[in-house]
């Protein structure tokens, strides 16, 4: 062994550990929840008993339409909002636009639960806007159930739409459309015939990560959904129900689910890649100074989209001030909510910053050796390394965390209700996103300026220190920046392998919207917020966090 | 800073699916500057990063002074580099990236700045000690590359088209100084390019590589005037290269008699050659100079470059000659469309095989 080190280096054990790292923590679980899923949830037998099951029966083979419903139309929502955002934003000049662009941010970055939890502040049961409406006579339905939660995603993935349509739309050299222009085409048929079809690519693939960030979304139809069950709730119902656990059916699910990711994302970077137009940008695109009316709804329209994606965080802020005695809100505004927060339950929120420090602190130094290795020591076996790390990506969260119980609470890795469990799930959840941008930092920093280095006498991890490392560490810094904004706010896989002990801020808010104690959940959603606000100021301070989000 | 020669022996290296170099054999001289000239993908650059440590060759040895260094690891081999993209570090001062391989060497700080400061002067960068890279020219930032690689006083200096990234007339200025440089330091330099010009101006020897195999090595004057195959002769320089049929069928009658390919060659056999710039093109009425071999043409397009003329003269269906002329008055210039007769000296011309491209000589 330690002559094998030797003889092949630093680097080799970098991709030795790569391929550990995918064994234990991606191919284990997936492993397990396989395996579940072929026994029998009622007779225990081997074979495909509960995968009949689930398509002859109709409570089950329902939530997969359900998830197909409430997907798509979030997708369509994102799309109606992201593209006319997109359009005027990079086209007119809209006042205020670097504000409305780093809130669309910030609703992306805010996890989509604490979008669900606002709508029901506003329009739930006993929401206030409702009861504004039922005061002046208007019985205005609730927002529970499939309109809901597509209303939800629609205001939570549109950023994805807008950001990519938007950087499609800023490298359509101006050339094309005056050549379009000076062939004869009305300025109509100009957008239609030209522009769009070349963002046509952006917006598909935009749209398609809106698909699959909805599909296997666990927090918002957990919330709003009520009644109305879509998979990744129905998986984690079957694993968790007090009544009728049944894991193995909870498996089935799950594997169902990875075939719906996988086939979305599939999509994706079949989309992402086929037909993508390079641009030499010789000429940037012109924007325009609109005058009187026009101007007027050119700012109505992308302010309209925007206020409404912040209405809810603005609630949730509103609401963490208000005073309660218990459930109920009573008159006035105070500190009351967060002092019950931060005195009755400080736990959740040092768990949550142990939690998440620790993960991004793995992320990052594994994800930076993991991409030095795959983009700068180019091999067959670094490539397959490549693609099966990227496979988290097709985990929906709830499928990680079914396969993390049933990998994990027996030897060797007897993990279930440790803080390392939780980390690790973080970790792993964020590996590929870390590992994608180091490869793509490090495409833009020259291989010759390290063989420089070398060539004047550096040895190979002097120069790396000296030479690539510094010139990655801008790069480094938003990754990890945005990695813990992620695994901060991360819910559906923590859900699931949380125990008294180990309680993090989202599973307390998720708590708290359950039990109906809206004040300190709001309390609780609020500083989530600060913290996610307070990292995404740190993120534009290192410039284009736009590129790195998408 | 010692002058030492180096010695590449028999050198293979191959990539999956292609031999990049194919037994490489080359002597450089101590304090000679040497190139290495061919198209892309012809094994130039791989050489160099083979010397300079970047690729390990499959087999053979690279001998640098009295030493084999094939086994010595990249930052001990003691040769300083040039890169084409400059590769100045962008988070690092000029001082500091001149100073970079100084510390790597734990020369003391007084030496560092001493010598950081005389290589500056060198290069003509004194008193940018304290810029950045992005505050500098791309002329500049190869400066900073040049001083970075000889204030270390490597044993050997390599150059991967330095040059190749700056526009023309900095290139021309460039390739002067470098020269300058070289020869003030007396340092041995491998130089890649595959600007021929560039490699005709620069080099005390040049080696003509293409398909991984070197072609010819010889100074400027052997590769241009006396190139050994076809290959050679039509990447140096511009050639006006025909089939023996071509050349038989545009000859002048007077013409016939004297000309011959050597070996007594067949006409599909070999293709003749000969230089735009030995052609002369007859005034009318005038004698036919001895020893000369002379086509008949008409001037197809009239090219006024300034310094000289260029005219495309149609001498065949389909057959273009190119000759190159300096043309001091204006009634001298040939107008387009206007029959004329132009002549090449036999002692200028020469005849490739026509399988192999071989030169073939006369009396061979």
């Amino acid at each position: 062994m330690l002559n094998w080190f030797r003889r092949n280096g630093f680097w080799s054990a970098v991709t030795l550990g790569g391929f550990a790292i995918f064994g234990i923590l991606i191919l284990l679980p997936v492993y397990s929840i396989v395996r579940e899923s072929f026994f029998d949830a009622d007779s225990g037998a081997f074979g495909l008993g509960n995968y009949v099951t689930f398509f002859s029966t109709p409570y089950y083979f329902r939530t997969l339409f359900n998830s197909l419903i409430v997907s798509v139309g979030g997708t369509v929502g994102a799309v109606v909002l992201g593209v006319p955002l997109a359009f005027f934003t990079t086209r007119y000049r809209i006042r205020g636009g670097a504000l409305l662009s780093t809130l669309a941010t910030l609703a992306l970055l805010t996890p989509p639960f604490l979008g669900a939890y606002a709508w029901i502040v506003m329009l739930g049961r006993n929401g206030f806007l409702r009861q504004l409406l039922m005061a002046i006579g208007i019985n205005f339905p609730t927002i529970y159930g499939p309109l809901g939660i597509i209303i939800v995603f629609t205001l939570q993935f549109y950023p994805f739409v807008y950001l990519l349509t938007a950087s499609g739309l800023q490298t359509v050299d101006r050339s094309l459309e005056e050549a379009a222009e000076n062939l004869g085409a009305r300025p109509f048929k100009k957008f239609f015939r030209v522009t769009m079809p070349l963002v046509i690519p952006s917006v598909t693939s935009g749209a398609l990560l809106a698909f699959m960030l909805s599909l296997a979304n666990f927090g918002t139809p957990m919330i709003i959904g009520a009644r109305f069950r879509v998979l990744p709730t129905l998986a984690y119902t079957m694993y968790t129900s007090e009544v009728a656990t049944r894991p193995a059916m909870a498996s089935t699910i799950s594997i169902i689910l990875i075939f719906a990711a996988s086939l979305a994302i599939f999509l994706q970077r079949y989309t992402a890649n086929r037909r993508k137009y390079t641009s030499l940008l010789l000429n940037r695109p012109v924007v325009i100074r609109l005058k009187g009316m026009k101007n007027v709804l050119a700012h109505l329209i992308p302010y309209l989209i925007v206020g409404l994606s912040t209405l809810p965080m603005v609630v949730v802020v509103v609401f963490a001030f208000r005073n309660t005695s218990g459930p109920v809100f009573t008159s006035g505004f105070g500190l009351d909510s967060f002092r019950r927060v931060i005195f009755d339950v400080p736990q959740a929120i040092t768990n949550s910053l142990v939690f998440s420090v620790s993960a991004v602190i793995l992320i990052v130094v594994v994800g930076t050796l993991l991409g030095f290795v795959l983009s700068r020591r180019r091999s067959t076996v670094n490539g397959i390394l490549d693609t099966l790390l990227m496979s988290p990506y097709i985990l929906p969260g709830t499928v990680l965390g079914i396969g993390f119980i049933t990998a994990f609470n027996r030897p060797p890795f007897m993990l279930s209700g440790t803080a390392t469990i939780i980390i690790l799930a973080y970790f792993i959840r964020r590996l590929p996103y870390s590992v994608r941008s180091a490869v793509s930092i490090l495409q833009q920093i020259d291989p010759a300026l390290e063989e420089a280095g070398v060539s004047l006498g550096a040895p190979p991890a002097r120069a790396f220190r000296k030479v690539a490392l510094p010139l990655m560490i801008p790069g480094i810094v938003s990754g990890a920046v945005l990695s813990w904004i992620t695994t901060i706010n991360e819910l559906s896989t923590s859900i699931l392998l949380y125990v008294g002990g180990t309680i993090t801020m989202p599973i307390r808010i998720y708590l708290s919207v359950m039990d109906g104690y809206f004040g300190p959940g709001s309390a609780m959603a609020t500083i989530l917020l600060a913290a996610t606000g307070l990292a995404l100021l740190i993120l534009n301070t290192f410039g284009d966090s736009r590129r790195t989000i998408v | 800073m010692a002058a030492t020669p180096i010695k590449i022996e028999r050198i293979r290296k191959t990539f999956p699916g292609v031999t990049a170099l194919d037994d490489v054999d080359i002597d450089v001289a101590e304090g000679e500057f040497f190139t290495l000239l061919g198209p892309s993908g012809c094994g130039k650059t791989t050489l160099l990063r083979t010397i300079a440590g970047f690729y390990q060759q499959d087999s053979g040895h690279i001998h640098v002074g009295d030493t084999i260094i094939d086994k010595v690891p990249t930052h001990q081999r003691d040769i300083g580099m040039v890169f084409q993209n400059y590769a100045v570090f962008p988070h690092m001062t000029v001082a500091e990236n001149v100073a970079f391989g100084l510390k790597n060497r734990k020369v003391s700080a007084a030496d560092i700045t001493r010598r950081v400061a005389k290589a500056l002067a060198t290069v003509q960068l004194s008193g940018y000690e304290q810029r950045t890279p992005d505050q500098l020219s791309g002329g500049q930032q190869q400066r900073v590359g040049l001083a970075r690689a000889m204030v270390i006083e490597p044993r050997l200096l390599l150059l991967d088209e330095p040059l190749s990234n700056l526009d023309a007339k900095l290139r021309i200025q460039m390739r002067e100084d470098i020269l300058d440089i070289q020869r003030q330091l007396g340092i041995t330099a491998v130089y890649v390019t595959h600007d021929q010009e560039e490699a005709l101006v620069i080099s005390d020897r040049i080696a003509v590589m293409n398909f991984g195999r070197v072609q010819q090595i010889g100074t400027p004057w052997e590769i241009y005037r006396d190139p050994v195959n076809e290959f050679v002769a039509t990447f140096v320089g511009n050639m006006n290269v025909f089939t023996g049929p071509e050349i038989l069928a545009a000859l002048q009658p007077e013409s016939r008699q004297s000309f011959s390919a050597p070996g007594g060659a067949g006409a599909e056999g070999y293709r003749a050659a000969f230089r735009p710039e030995d052609v002369r093109i007859l005034a009318p009425g005038q004698q036919l100079p001895d020893d000369v071999v002379a086509f008949g043409g008409r001037v197809d397009k009239t090219l006024f470059l300034g310094s000289d003329v260029t005219y495309r003269v149609q001498i065949g269906e389909g057959v273009t000659l190119t000759v190159n002329e300096y043309v001091a008055e204006k009634t001298d210039l040939r107008d387009e469309k206007t029959n004329v007769v132009a002549c090449v000296p036999k002692s200028k011309l020469m005849f490739f095989d026509g399988q192999t491209g071989e030169r073939l000589r006369m009396g061979g």
